[in-house]
């Protein structure tokens, strides 16, 4: 079954205004007992997905030393995190994949390409302002 | 041979996309049936105050960038 999400037009003061693609992605939480319901930016320039610190907290992760990085991006930006293995679904598709849960919550869930975009063929139609996520066998 | 396609038809996730959410740059949101119910800038404590009055509906936490943000 391929899934289809839209993208969403923002606001924005260097380009007047800008449309982000948004998938919807459920994580389990191991401390409510149940499935998160986080709204996404899809990412497909990003090697790996980012959380923010409140929502790692929610799902209960708990920091271990030797699994805290650094991240580096464009330029000189840096993120500190602790790459965690997060229980995600996507549509009915349910699967591991490890992710970067920052020590910061002004970041926005971005998902990135690492154990996510392997389970899917995901096409973008900018111009139709929708993404299509098809699941690979 | 008909394909199989499901567009997201989510009462949380429509209005995400849908609303005009910039009285709320900045911030993480908790979304209950179609309607913002907390915000703030730590998705944890948006998501505690959100339970208290979901009345058992589904919570949909999203973050609205501000307008100066370019994700790159």
């Amino acid at each position: 079954m391929k899934i289809v999400y839209k993208y969403k037009e923002m606001p924005s003061k260097i380009t007047g205004t800008i449309k982000r693609p948004v998938a919807r992605i459920q994580m389990f939480s191991t401390k409510h007992n149940k499935w998160i319901n986080v709204e996404g930016f899809l990412d497909s320039g990003a090697d790996i997905t980012l959380i923010p610190f409140g929502i790692g907290k929610i799902l209960g992760f708990k920091i271990e030393e030797d699994k805290v990085k650094v991240l580096e991006g464009v330029g000189e930006g840096r993120v500190s995190v602790c790459i965690v293995t997060a229980r995600i679904k996507i549509g009915n598709r349910e699967f591991n994949a490890r992710i970067g849960w920052a020590f910061d919550n002004k970041v926005p869930t971005l998902i990135g390409r690492l154990d996510i975009f392997d389970k899917f063929n995901i096409t973008f139609k900018e111009r139709e302002g929708k993404i299509i996520f098809e699941p690979v066998e | 041979m008909s394909e199989e396609v499901e567009e997201i038809k989510d009462k949380n996730y429509e209005f995400y996309i849908n609303a005009d959410l910039s009285e709320y740059a900045g911030k993480w949101i908790a979304i209950v049936d179609g309607k913002v119910v907390a915000s703030g800038e730590d998705p944890e404590k948006v998501y505690e105050e959100a339970e208290k009055l979901a009345g058992g509906l589904e919570i949909s936490l999203a973050y609205v960038p501000s307008d100066e943000l370019l994700v790159l």
